[in-house]
């Protein structure tokens, strides 16, 4: 008999024993809509997880410093090197050193990917930290690009996300932010199939990968293109999966193949699987589900979306602890009772 | 201190590296030689006849089990091979049981349904069901109608199974392949009705559900070794056995890799041949060695 | 030609993909093989998407033919698939009407996107949420003066309105079938039948009180967050002992002696924990330790096991394009 079979307590049954799955269902919706409805604020601690995501993105205007300064010192030992040797060869590159440097001098304050790779079924723990990693974006006064994975469903929420943060900068606890401007502050590029041929090819050129927004106007026209050709003027990525897979994909292409600091977004189930990707330093920090996301808006002023949602699992958890105690004292009991008979 | 750097190696292979090769993934290919031997060599030593050893996986051994009571009972099986794309490793793992247990169905003459998520692996698995019916000797038992598309929405897949499993009420169900959030959904259901269930994936975080919820789980890479270890074939098992010979260098670099490091960490050394040597382990796995 | 042709193309293709690899990327041949590859893949992604359109049709259009039991939901599958690619390929500014305000200082008719229209879906309808939470967030800040009074008819993509009010709850709603699946498993499942399920046990329990501000439950929350240590050591301590105790009276006094020490043990490391050690940081050591050298275990023979099939496939051993053994 299959171990999962509702008759795991055999034929003799109460009435707890025969209708337990009922119950359980009943009393979590209990605690689920008292959760809801609980509407107390909530003081979290910050865990080194989300506190890695947090900092990053703080320190984005240092990174993009640090940049400009190697490439201009690169700058200078071609410019040196050219004083013996003129070949068209050093030319081409002195120029593109030169195009590369005023490219980045155009977002001094950096420039972030954030992918929004999630459908409906978990937007409840992941859309409430991609608004306010956006938020937190726009009152830095960093550019945010924003793309989706392998999965159409992402499309219409992104657009939402976008929008909104764009618009709700008076929202905002603290670092208030005026209206954004799309094709300025932030560009959506849309949907695009088969995201991992893509990323790799943005290494090169992003206007060959996403040649419109998804809106359909010209990338080139757009102003916030003109200081963003490829993956070198990117500062940070954010990504932010329900999917299997799409995580694993920006490690290897943001980080091991790019060299970008990579954040992730994650539901609390897969949250664990990427542990040791932090500790190897592979990603920067993680939103792990729920409570990373009310962390990152406690930390960021955002507008308590997750946090209000806290209460749901905090009651839900408590529940599920009270269960586990009630299942092991019957069973322990079980086993005393029949060692009795 | 760097051990190696571009510019420390000599004019032609700077070259080498600018134009036709990245030295930085020099270990890759190195290992990819080493692991393709590996596998190579037992393959031959398999083809030779000579026996190469496979722990029992117990929720292999059942299959047989699990297809003669569905006959018994005369319901369906159902096989499911996860929400992975065609390139997805371990929808491949779960293609190639699939291809072993559909041969065992035609024989049996029982029902089979596959239900797909991905169109492009229906058409695979159409392929793989009505060659294994084939070579079974039964390919006028094979039904066009088994292998079908449902979805390529993750839940409206899972409702759509759950709904299959409640209603038709299959014997067997084979949970194969990558999975995500909706495992619990589909074991739970399957749980209920009473089905004895087979499942098995490498994604790690949906292990724990199938352990509650199934029969029979297999972990991690004994989906990968399912293949050679149903059909038995010498060319699977051997590829097996090169696998985990690879494993066990990777174990030996790593605990050698630990001792040094601690020696360095414990001693506080900043050069000489130990330093040097434990820098050089450290590296080994690194695509940026050469910076 | 049907036997070699397949295999030669998997073979190619892979080899040529292991090549890219490889290049160093200022090359031009890499930037050539890195678009054909990415617009070869997106064009099969695209003929993908047309297969499964064409076989949702044709199967659930065999369910309607032959009047197969089920066939009305196929007739709503069918309908619904029209319906929607219909309202997504008319024009975007068909759908229903929403009333917004936009705020006085801020002239939307000269802003780029007041095209987007911002929407957030209630139980009973549309609620513009920007709008009016931007005026109630003005109304009570340090700007009176921005209160709106213009009033702006929009009109919304239909196709949108079936994404907010039908496909965004229905996939929310199966996503959380999940949470009650979950807590019927934990029930069953979380029992302490033997020494492993008891360390997933505690384990289990410390992640659940360390992932929620467990200090917030009245009465009993601070009391629990600050006597985590107690509570988690405590717990471990009297489970060894009873089953220290159980094999004493069944005469396995070895295994009762190293029970009894490893019991000691622990005491030993309660003493030596530091005091501001509770539930989020317990969580956050188990998370960090034994949970990545598990997962780390178990990726490096999956990545192995995946390795292997690659070599086995691009090789040719293995063909499961091709019905399995080819």
């Amino acid at each position: 008999m299959a171990s999962g079979s509702p008759n795991i307590y055999g034929p003799k049954q109460n009435f707890w024993q025969r209708h337990y799955r009922p119950l359980i269902y009943l009393l979590t919706l209990v605690c689920v809509v008292g959760g809801t409805l609980t509407r107390l604020p909530l003081s979290l601690s910050v865990s080194d997880a989300t506190q890695g995501v947090f900092d990053t993105l703080e320190k984005l205007p240092e990174l993009r410093a640090q940049d400009i300064e190697k490439q201009q010192a690169l700058l200078a030992e071609k410019l040196e090197e050219a004083k013996t040797n003129s070949g068209p060869d050093l030319q081409k590159e002195i120029a593109a050193i030169k195009d590369k440097i005023a490219r980045l001098q155009m977002n001094p304050k950096g420039v972030v990917l954030v992918c929004i790779d999630f459908d409906p079924s978990t937007e409840a723990e992941l859309g409430p930290m991609a608004h306010a990693f956006i938020r937190h974006c726009f009152s830095r006064g960093v550019k945010v690009l924003v793309n989706t994975g392998g999965n159409v469903m992402s499309q219409p929420l992104a657009q939402n996300i976008i929008s909104a943060s764009a618009t709700e900068g008076a929202l905002m606890k603290k670092n208030k932010y005026d209206f954004m401007e799309d094709g300025t502050d932030y560009v959506f590029f849309g949907f695009r199939p088969n995201a991992f041929q893509l990323y790799l090819q943005m290494g090169e050129n992003i206007l060959t990968a996403y040649e419109t927004d998804y809106a359909g106007h010209d990338l080139t026209l757009l102003p916030i293109m003109r200081g963003i050709r490829n993956f070198s003027d990117i500062d940070m990525v954010f990504s932010i999966s329900g999917y299997v897979g799409s995580p694993e994909t920006w490690i290897t292409v943001g980080n091991t193949k790019f060299g970008k600091p990579v954040a992730l977004g994650q539901v609390a189930i897969s949250a664990s699987d990427y542990y040791p990707y932090i500790q190897s330093k592979q990603i920067c920090g993680m939103l792990p589900g729920l409570r990373g996301a009310a962390e990152y808006e406690g930390a960021c002023g955002s507008p308590p979306r997750a946090t209000g949602r806290m209460w749901a699992q905090l009651y839900t958890h408590t529940f599920a602890i009270l269960l586990i105690i009630i299942g092991n004292l019957e069973f322990f009991f079980k086993g005393f009772k029949r060692r009795k008979v | 201190m760097e051990l190696f750097t571009i510019k420390s190696l000599p004019l032609w292979l700077q070259y080498v590296n600018e134009n036709w090769f990245d030295l930085n993934k020099l270990n890759a290919l190195i290992g990819i030689i080493i692991f393709g031997s590996l596998i190579v060599y037992f393959i031959r030593r398999a083809k030779s006849g000579a026996y190469l050893f496979v722990r029992r996986i117990p929720g292999l051994e059942s299959i047989e089990e699990a297809l003669g009571r569905a006959t018994e009972i005369g319901r369906p099986i159902l096989y499911i091979s996860g929400i992975g794309g065609e390139s997805d490793m371990q929808t491949i793992a779960a293609m190639n049981i699939l291809g072993n247990v559909a041969e065992q169905i035609a024989h049996y003459d029982t029902d089979l349904k596959v239900p797909c998520i991905n169109p492009i692996v229906m058409t695979i698995e159409q392929e793989l069901v009505k060659q294994a019916y084939t070579r079974a000797g039964r390919p006028e038992n094979y039904k066009e109608d088994c292998v079908y598309y449902l979805s390529d929405n993750q839940f409206a897949y899972a409702s759509a199974v759950s709904g299959i499993m409640v209603r038709e009420k299959p014997a067997a169900n084979f949970l194969l392949g990558n999975y995500a959030a909706e495992s619990l959904i589909i074991a739970e259901a399957g749980a209920s009705t009473g089905a004895i269930q087979i499942a098995g994936t490498a994604a790690i975080s949906q292990i724990p559900f199938f352990i509650v919820a199934c029969d029979y789980t297999l972990i991690g890479e004994e989906l990968f070794a399912a293949g050679a270890y149903v059909s038995r074939e010498p060319l699977l098992l051997g590829s097996l056995k090169g696998q985990d010979i690879a494993k066990l260098v990777i174990i030996l670099i790593m605990i050698v890799a630990i001792i040094l490091g601690t020696i360095v960490s414990a001693f506080l050394l900043k050069d000489g041949f130990i330093y040097g040597l434990s820098d050089f382990m450290n590296k080994i796995f690194d695509l940026k060695a050469f910076k | 030609m049907r036997n070699y042709l397949p295999p030669i193309i998997c073979g190619v293709c892979g080899v040529i993909m292991m090549l890219h690899f490889f290049l160093p990327e200022n090359t031009m041949l890499y930037k050539t093989m890195m678009e054909w590859v990415t617009n070869s893949t997106i064009v099969v992604g695209v003929f993908g998407l047309f297969i499964g359109l064409a076989s949702l049709v044709h199967n659930h259009g065999n369910r309607i033919a032959r009047r197969s039991p089920g066939w009305g939901y196929s007739v709503i599958t069918l309908s619904f698939t029209a319906i929607v690619a219909l309202t997504g390929i008319i024009s975007q500014n068909v759908g229903p009407s929403v009333v917004s305000k936009p705020l006085e200082k801020y002239n939307y008719d000269n802003r780029k996107n007041q095209d987007h229209t911002l929407i957030t879906h209630t139980l009973f309808g549309y609620k513009d949420e920007t709008y009016k939470t931007n005026l109630v967030a003005a109304a009570s800040s340090d700007a009176p003066e921005m209160k709106g009074e213009e009033i702006t008819v929009r009109k919304v993509p239909l196709f949108m309105f079936f994404y907010n009010y039908v496909i965004m709850p229905m996939g929310a709603t199966t996503f959380s079938l999940l949470a009650f699946y979950m807590i019927t498993a934990t029930y069953r499942a979380m029992r302490a039948k033997s020494w492993e399920a008891s360390l997933l046990l505690i384990s289990s329990i410390i992640i659940l009180i360390g992932q929620v501000p467990i200090e917030e439950i009245p009465l009993i929350g601070k009391w629990i967050m600050g006597h985590a240590q107690l509570i988690v050591y405590m717990s471990l301590i009297l489970y060894i002992l009873y089953a220290a105790m159980k094999q004493f009276f069944s005469r396995n006094f070895i295994t009762c002696g190293i029970l009894s020490a490893s019991a000691a043990l622990i005491g030993v490391i309660w003493y030596y924990t530091p005091a501001d050690v509770d539930f989020e940081a317990m969580k956050s050591i188990i998370l960090n330790y034994p949970n990545n050298a598990a997962k780390r275990g178990i990726l490096i023979g999956v990545q192995l096991g995946s390795l292997a099939t690659s070599i086995k496939i691009l090789s040719g051993i293995e063909k499961p394009y091709m019905g399995g053994r080819g």
